[in-house]
C-alpha cells in the first residue's frame, strides 16, 4: 500500500454574503498518490461540504484550479499529497486562492475577470495572410513552428500572473504577453503593427522585469520569460 | 433565503449558444463571419470558453486531404461506417467526412498551429480504426497539434469568436430551455458567483453541452461532464437517441482515469499483460493496438478477468501496461510530450523507462440529443424543433452510431458545428423576436432548485455520487447483461429518491458549490436511467454497447433508440431508422455500405 | 530547490547560507532566485539613487571648497568610510546585474546561471579591491589615462547596446535607460574606483578642483550626470508604473519626477560649468 500521510491544510475562506473572511484548519489524512483536488474533495465529502474550489479537467489542462500553495502558485489537480510533502518539506500547508481577480469565494477566483486581460491582447490572427491560391494550407515548417510552439501550450491558469515581480494589476501579466508573443511569431499574422502597439503598452512588456518567477511557477514548463525577453529583443 | 426564487433579469439575442466548446463556438464564428453584427451569447459552466473540455482532447482531427495521393474519403466514409458497427447515419457520415479537409484548412487558416510535416504542411498520424482501401493497412488521416489537438482547436474557435464580438458568459449554467407555442425561445440560467437566475430570450438556440460520462467511477470527464444537456431535452419532454452507447477508452491512467490518449498507440505504443506479452494480437491480428476502442477495451477486461491483468496497490485497482519504452527519444520530448508528463506527475512512472498502467476509461458518449443532418433538433422521429439546434458531443446526428472512432469526435464538433451554423443563418433570415414569457409562466427550474436548498434528511451527496459510479461502472458499464441492468435501474430509483434528502449546509445561492453539484448529481442520475433503460432494451451487442446474453450484432436492432423521459423512470421507447442513403445510392463501392461484418 | 543554482561548490554553501533567512528561502522555494534577485536589483537602484541626490548636494558645495572640506572632514571617519565601502555591494551588484538583464533581454544570454554566477564572482572581486584600495591608500594613477580608458570602454559598451536596441520598436525612454545602463557599467564602476585610490582623489577640495578644470573630465563627468539622471529617474518612474496603472496620477508623478531629475541636474551641471 502506499504511504498515507496526515497533513494539516490551511485554508483561506471568505463568504460572500457576510465578507467574512477566515482561516479554517482541516485535518485530513491522505493516500500519497492523491491530488490536491481530491483532498479538498475529501474535506467537502466527509467535513465540510461548504469549502468552495474550482477545477475542471483535473488533469492540468485547463488551468482552471490554480491556488497559492504555501506561497507557490500552482494547479492543485497535478500535485500528489506525497510530492507537495516533499518539495515543501513539511505537512502543513497553507491554501490561498490566487490574487489576480477578486474571490467568489474560498478558493474560488473569478477568472472570467482576469480572462479580461487576455482578450485585450487579442489572442486570434488579427489579419490573416491570404489564403493560398489552391485553398490548402498555410506552409509553416517545422523549424519555424518550433520557435514558438512551446509558448502556444499555455492554459492561462494565471499561476505566473500571481507569481510575478509586478504583480498583475498594473501589468497585463505575463501569459497575455505571451499569448500576444506567440501570434507577432506566427508567420500568419500580418497586423504586426498592431501587435508591436500592444506589446509594447504602458502595462505591457515593460513591467517585466525579468524576474523569471513565471517560467519557475509554470505548471506546463513554459520558458515564458524567454519569450517575453524575444518581445523586448524586438526580433519576430 | 425564504422567498420564492425568480427570474432577476432578461436578455435578449439572437443567437443563444448553451455550451461555449469546440461546437458551439464553431457555429457561432460560422454565424459571425457569414451574418455579421449577428448578436451571439455563448454560455458555459466554466471560467472561460477556453476552459471547455475540448482543451483536453489530445490525440488528433480526422480528415482526408482531396489531394493526398493514397486516402480517399470514401475509405473514411467506409472506417466510420464499419466502425460505428453498422449504425451511423450515411448522410451524414458523406457530408461530415467530405468537408472535414475544408475546415482543417479553416482552423489552420484560423490560428490553429498544427503539427507540420518536413515540407511545412499539417502532419498526420495513424489512428485506430482509420485504414487505406477499406480495411487494409493504417491510414495516416489524423492531423494533430503534438498531443493537444483539441487546445488548439478550442483556442483557435475561441478567439476567432472573441474576434467577432461573441458575448461569451462564464459560469453559467442553464437550467431550463423555454418554449414558446412549440418553439424554442431560449433558456434559463444560473449565473453561480452571484446566485442569479436570468432568463435569456434567443431567436435561435444551440444546444453544445459536450460530454457526460461522469457517472462512471473511471472516467477521463471533466468535471463539468455531468450531462446537463441531454437532461434540458429530456425535462423539455423531447428524447435522447443511443444514450446506451457509452464508449470506453482502452487505455486511461489507472487511478484518476486521466486519458493516456490513442495517440500514443498511433505513434507506436503496445498493450501488454501480466507477461509482456502483447495481448492485442489474439483479439484483432490487423489492426492490433490501433483496433477500435471498443474491441481493446474489451480485450483488457478479459484478459483481467482471465487473470493476467495486474492490480495497482495504490489506486486499488486491476490494470493491463501499455510499454512506450521503445518509442524514439523525439517522439517522447515533442510528439507526445503532455500524455508523458502526465504519467510521470499523475502515475509516477517515466514511460521512456517504465511501463504505465492503464485501464479502460468512460470516455465519450455516442448518443445524445437527436438532430438531422443540418443540426436541427428532432421533437420525435420525424419533426424538429424550431429555433432549437445541438451539435458537438451532446448531439446524436448520428456520425458515430454506436461506436466512434478516435479522431472522428473533433471533427464532427467542427464539421456540425459549422453545419449548424449556417443552417441557423438560414433560420435566422425570417425569425421574429421571442416574446418575453409571461411573468406567470411556471418554471421547473425554481421548484428543482428550491427543493435542493430546504432539503431535510441526512443523505450525503458523496455518498450518493459514489454509489452512482460504482454501481454504473460495474453493472452499465463495458459489459452489461439483462440482470446487471435491472439491477441497476432499481438502485437509480433508489438513488433519486435518497438524492432528494441531502442538506444544505448553506441556503446561500451566491457561489455555491453544494448546491450546484446536488444540481447535477440529478442529472448524472436522470441520464444514467436512460442509459439503463436503452442498454435493456437493445438486447443485442454493437459498437461500444455489449451485451454478456446476448453477444452478437442482430439485424432486428437496426436502428436508433429514442428514449423520452419527461418525468423520472417514466421511459418510453421509439426507432429510428439508419440513414443508409449512399448504400442506397447504389454509387461506386455500395456494398460496403450494407450491413458488413465487423472485423479488424 | 531544483531550479536554483548548483554549479560550484562554494554557491551550496552560499544558498544554505541564504536559507537561514526565512524569508529569502520563502521566495527562492516559491518563486526562485532570480525573483529575489529582481528585487535586489529594485532596492540596489533605489539606495543609489538615494546616495545620488545626497552626491550632488555635497558636491554642490565645491563652490565654496572651505564647506566642503568642513564637511568631509566631518565625514572623515571609520564609520562613514566603511559606509562609502559598504556602497560598492549595491552599485556592483546593480551594475553587474543590469548587465546581465541587458545580455538577457536583448542578447539573447539564456545561459543565465553563468551569468549570474559571474555576477557574483566579479562583483565580489569588485567589492574586494575597493575594500582594499580604501584601507591601502596613496596608490596613484595618472588621471588622464585612467579616465580614457574608462571613457573609451563606457561608449563601446553603450554603442554595442545602443546598435541592438535602437531599431526596435521599444519606447525611447526605455532604449535609452538601457543605453545609459550599458555606459555606467565601466563609468560608475571605474568612479568609484578611481575615487578610492586615495582618499584625497575623492575627498580632497583642491585635489578635485584640480582635476575637474580639465576639460575632458570635465566632458566625461557632464555625459556622466546626464546619463545617470536619465537612468535613475526612468528608474524610478518604473518603480511607480509598477503600482499605480496608467492614468492622470501616474502622469502627474512622472511629471514630478522629471522636474526633481531636472533640478538635479541643474545643479550637477552649474558644478561642471562653474569650476
Ligand atoms: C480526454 C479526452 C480526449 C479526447 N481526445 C479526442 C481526440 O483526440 N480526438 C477526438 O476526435 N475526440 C477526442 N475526444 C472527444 C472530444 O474531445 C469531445 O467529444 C469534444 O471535445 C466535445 O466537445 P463539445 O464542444 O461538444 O463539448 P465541450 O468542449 O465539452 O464543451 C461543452 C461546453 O458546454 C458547457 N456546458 C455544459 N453544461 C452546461 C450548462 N448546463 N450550461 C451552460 N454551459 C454548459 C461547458 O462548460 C463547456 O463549455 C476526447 C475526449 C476526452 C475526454
Ligand atoms: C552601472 C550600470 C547600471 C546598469 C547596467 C543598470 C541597468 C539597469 C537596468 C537594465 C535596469 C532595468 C531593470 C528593469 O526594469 O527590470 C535598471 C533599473 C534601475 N536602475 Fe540601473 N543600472 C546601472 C546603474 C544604476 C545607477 C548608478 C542607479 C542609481 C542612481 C540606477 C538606478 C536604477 C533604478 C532606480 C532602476 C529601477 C529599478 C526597477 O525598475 O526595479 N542604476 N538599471
Ligand atoms: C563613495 C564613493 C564616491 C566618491 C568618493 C565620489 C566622489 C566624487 C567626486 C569627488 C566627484 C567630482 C567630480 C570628479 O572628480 O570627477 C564626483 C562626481 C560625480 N559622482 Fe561620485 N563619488 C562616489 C560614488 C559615486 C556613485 C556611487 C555615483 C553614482 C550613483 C556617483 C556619481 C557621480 C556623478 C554623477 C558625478 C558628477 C557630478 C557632477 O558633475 O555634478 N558617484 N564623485
Ligand atoms: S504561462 Fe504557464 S503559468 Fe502562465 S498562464 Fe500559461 S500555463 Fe499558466
Ligand atoms: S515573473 Fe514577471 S517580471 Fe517578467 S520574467 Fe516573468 S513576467
Ligand atoms: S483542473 Fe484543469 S488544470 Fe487543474
Amino acid at each position: 500500500m502506499p504511504k498515507s500521510y496526515s497533513i494539516t491544510l490551511d485554508i483561506n475562506r471568505y463568504d460572500p454574503d457576510t465578507r467574512l473572511s477566515w482561516i479554517q484548519t482541516y485535518q485530513v489524512e491522505a493516500s500519497g498518490i492523491l491530488r490536491f483536488v481530491d483532498v479538498l474533495r475529501r474535506i467537502n465529502d466527509e467535513q465540510d461540504p461548504t469549502l468552495a474550489w474550482s477545477s475542471s479537467c483535473e488533469h492540468a489542462q485547463c488551468g482552471s484550479c490554480g491556488i497559492i500553495l504555501n506561497g507557490k502558485p500552482l494547479l492543485s489537480c497535478e500535485l500528489l499529497v506525497k510530492d507537495a510533502v516533499g518539495q515543501f518539506n513539511t505537512h502543513r500547508f497553507k491554501l490561498r486562492p490566487l490574487t489576480i481577480a477578486p474571490v467568489l469565494r474560498d478558493l474560488v477566483v473569478d477568472l472570467e475577470k482576469a480572462y479580461d486581460r487576455v482578450h485585450k491582447t487579442k489572442p486570434y490572427l488579427i489579419k490573416p495572410v491570404p489564403y493560398q491560391p489552391e485553398g490548402d494550407e498555410y506552409r509553416i515548417s517545422p523549424k519555424t513552428l518550433e520557435i514558438y510552439s512551446e509558448a502556444t501550450r499555455c492554459i492561462n491558469c494565471f499561476c505566473c500572473a500571481t507569481a510575478c515581480i509586478s504583480g498583475y494589476h498594473h501589468f497585463l501579466g505575463p501569459n497575455v504577453t505571451l499569448a500576444n508573443m506567440v501570434r507577432l511569431m506566427d508567420p500568419r499574422e500580418r497586423a504586426k503593427k498592431e501587435r508591436t502597439d500592444i506589446l509594447y503598452r504602458e502595462d505591457g512588456v515593460y513591467r517585466c522585469h525579468t524576474s523569471k518567477a513565471c517560467s519557475f511557477v509554470c505548471p506546463k514548463d513554459i520558458d515564458v520569460s524567454h519569450f517575453l525577453a524575444l518581445g523586448k529583443e524586438g526580433r519576430f | 433565503m425564504g422567498e420564492a426564487l425568480t427570474v432577476d433579469s432578461t436578455l435578449r439575442c439572437d443567437v443563444l449558444i448553451i455550451g461555449a466548446g469546440g461546437a458551439g463556438l464553431r457555429a457561432a464564428a460560422q454565424i459571425s463571419e457569414q451574418r455579421p453584427g449577428t448578436k451571439i451569447i455563448a454560455l458555459t459552466k466554466v471560467f472561460s470558453p477556453q476552459k471547455s473540455h475540448t482543451t483536453t482532447a489530445q490525440g488528433g482531427m480526422a480528415a482526408v486531404d482531396p489531394k493526398d495521393p493514397v486516402d480517399r474519403s470514401i475509405f473514411h466514409m467506409f472506417d466510420t461506417w464499419k466502425g460505428s458497427d453498422c449504425s451511423a447515419d450515411q448522410n451524414v457520415i458523406k457530408k461530415v467526412c467530405e468537408i472535414g479537409w475544408e475546415e482543417v484548412v479553416w482552423l489552420e487558416r484560423h490560428g490553429m498551429h498544427f503539427s507540420r510535416t518536413e515540407e511545412g504542411r499539417i502532419a498526420k498520424r495513424p489512428f485506430g480504426g482509420h485504414m487505406l482501401n477499406f480495411g487494409e493497412t493504417k491510414a495516416l488521416r489524423a492531423c494533430y497539434e503534438a498531443d493537444r489537438t483539441g487546445k488548439g482547436i478550442m483556442d483557435a474557435v475561441w478567439a476567432e469568436s472573441l474576434k467577432y464580438g461573441v458575448k461569451f458568459m462564464g459560469q453559467c449554467i442553464a437550467t431550463e430551455i423555454l418554449f414558446k407555442e412549440g418553439r424554442c425561445i431560449g433558456a434559463i440560467i444560473f449565473r453561480y458567483p452571484e446566485g442569479r437566475f436570468l432568463a435569456i430570450l434567443a431567436k435561435a438556440t444551440i444546444i453544445a453541452t459536450g460530454g457526460n460520462t461522469k457517472m462512471y467511477l473511471v472516467s477521463s470527464n471533466c468535471r463539468g461532464n455531468t450531462g446537463d444537456g441531454l437532461v434540458l431535452a429530456l425535462n423539455a419532454g423531447l428524447p435522447v437517441m443511443d444514450l446506451e452507447a457509452v464508449q470506453f477508452h482502452p487505455t486511461g491512467m489507472v487511478g484518476p482515469g486521466i486519458l493516456a490518449s490513442e495517440a500514443l498507440r498511433g505513434e507506436g505504443a503496445i498493450l501488454r499483460n501480466k507477461d509482456e506479452e502483447p495481448f492485442m494480437e489474439h483479439y484483432a491480428p490487423t489492426a492490433k493496438d490501433l483496433a477500435p476502442r471498443d474491441l481493446i477495451s474489451r480485450a483488457i477486461i478479459k484478459e483481467i478477468r482471465e487473470g493476467r491483468g495486474l492490480f495497482h496497490e495504490g489506486h486499488d485497482a486491476h490494470h493491463v501496461w501499455l510499454d512506450l519504452r521503445h518509442l524514439p527519444k523525439e517522439v517522447h520530448e515533442k510528439k507526445i510530450q503532455e500524455v508523458c508528463s502526465f504519467f510521470k506527475r499523475f502515475v509516477g512512472v517515466d514511460p521512456e523507462r517504465d511501463l504505465c498502467p492503464v485501464t479502460p476509461t468512460a470516455h465519450y458518449q455516442m448518443g445524445g440529443i437527436p438532430t438531422n443532418e443540418f443540426g436541427e433538433v428532432q421533437n420525435d422521429t420525424q419533426g424538429i424543433v424550431p429555433g432549437l439546434f445541438a451539435c458537438g458531443e451532446v448531439a446524436a446526428a448520428s456520425l458515430h452510431g454506436l461506436n466512434r472512432l478516435g479522431t472522428n469526435s473533433l471533427l464532427e464538433l467542427i464539421t456540425m458545428g459549422r453545419i449548424t451554423g449556417e443552417r441557423v443563418i438560414e433560420y435566422l433570415k425570417d425569425a421574429t423576436d421571442p416574446e418575453e414569457p409571461s411573468p406567470d409562466d411556471h418554471h421547473m427550474v425554481f421548484h428543482q432548485f428550491s427543493t435542493y436548498l430546504h432539503a431535510q434528511g441526512r443523505e450525503k451527496y458523496a455518498q450518493i455520487r459514489d454509489k452512482l459510479r460504482d454501481l454504473m461502472m460495474e453493472k452499465v458499464g463495458i459489459f452489461r447483461t439483462e440482470n446487471s441492468l435491472l439491477e441497476a435501474i432499481e438502485e437509480l430509483r433508489e438513488l433519486k429518491e435518497r438524492a432528494t434528502h441531502i442538506p444544505q449546509g448553506t441556503t446561500s445561492l451566491r457561489a455555491n458549490q453544494d448546491l450546484w453539484q446536488v444540481w447535477e448529481l440529478n442529472n448524472l442520475i436522470t441520464v444514467s436511467m436512460v442509459i439503463a433503460q436503452g442498454a435493456l432494451s437493445r438486447k443485442e451487442s454493437r459498437g461500444a454497447h455489449f451485451r454478456e446474453d446476448y453477444p452478437e450484432r442482430r439485424d432486428e436492432f437496426n436502428y436508433h433508440t429514442f428514449a423520452y423521459m419527461p418525468k423520472f423512470g417514466e421511459v418510453t421507447l421509439e426507432k429510428r431508422p439508419v440513414d443508409m442513403s449512399m448504400f442506397e445510392a447504389k454509387g461506386g463501392h455500395y456494398e460496403l455500405f450494407d450491413y458488413i461484418k465487423r472485423e479488424y | 530547490m531544483e531550479k536554483a543554482l548548483r554549479i560550484t561548490k562554494i554557491e551550496p554553501y552560499i544558498i544554505s547560507l541564504m536559507e537561514r533567512f526565512p524569508i529569502l528561502s520563502y521566495y527562492a522555494t516559491t518563486r526562485a532566485w532570480p525573483f529575489l534577485i529582481s528585487w535586489g536589483h529594485r532596492l540596489a537602484g533605489l539606495t543609489l539613487v538615494g546616495y545620488m541626490f545626497a552626491h550632488i548636494y555635497t558636491l554642490s558645495l565645491l563652490s565654496t571648497p572651505a564647506d566642503f572640506d568642513a564637511d568631509m572632514r566631518l565625514l572623515h571617519n571609520p564609520v562613514f568610510s566603511f559606509l562609502e565601502w559598504a556602497l560598492a555591494i549595491p552599485l556592483a551588484f546593480h551594475s553587474l546585474n543590469g548587465g546581465r538583464l541587458i545580455l538577457y533581454e536583448l542578447f539573447h544570454v539564456r545561459e543565465d546561471e553563468i551569468m549570474i554566477r559571474w555576477m557574483v564572482i566579479l562583483g565580489l572581486i569588485y567589492i574586494l579591491i575597493v575594500g582594499f584600495l580604501s584601507i591601502e591608500e596613496g596608490t596613484q594613477v595618472s588621471v588622464n589615462v585612467f579616465w580614457s580608458i574608462t571613457v573609451a570602454m563606457s561608449l563601446i559598451a553603450s554603442l554595442i547596446v545602443f546598435n541592438k536596441v535602437w531599431g526596435t520598436r521599444n519606447s525611447i525612454p526605455w532604449k535609452l535607460q538601457r543605453i545609459t545602463g550599458a555606459y555606467m557599467i565601466p563609468m560608475v564602476l571605474g568612479h568609484m574606483l578611481f575615487m578610492h585610490m586615495n582618499y584625497l582623489t575623492g575627498h580632497d577640495s583642491k585635489t578635485i578642483l584640480l582635476r575637474m578644470q580639465n576639460p575632458f573630465i570635465k566632458g566625461a563627468d557632464f555625459v556622466f550626470i546626464i546619463f545617470l539622471l536619465f537612468h535613475a529617474g526612468y528608474g524610478i518612474f518604473s518603480v511607480i508604473a509598477d503600482y499605480i496603472r496608467p492614468g492622470p496620477l501616474l502622469k502627474s508623478l512622472t511629471c514630478l519626477v522629471v522636474i526633481v531629475m531636472a533640478i538635479s541636474a541643474y545643479y550637477g551641471i552649474r558644478l561642471i560649468m562653474a569650476l
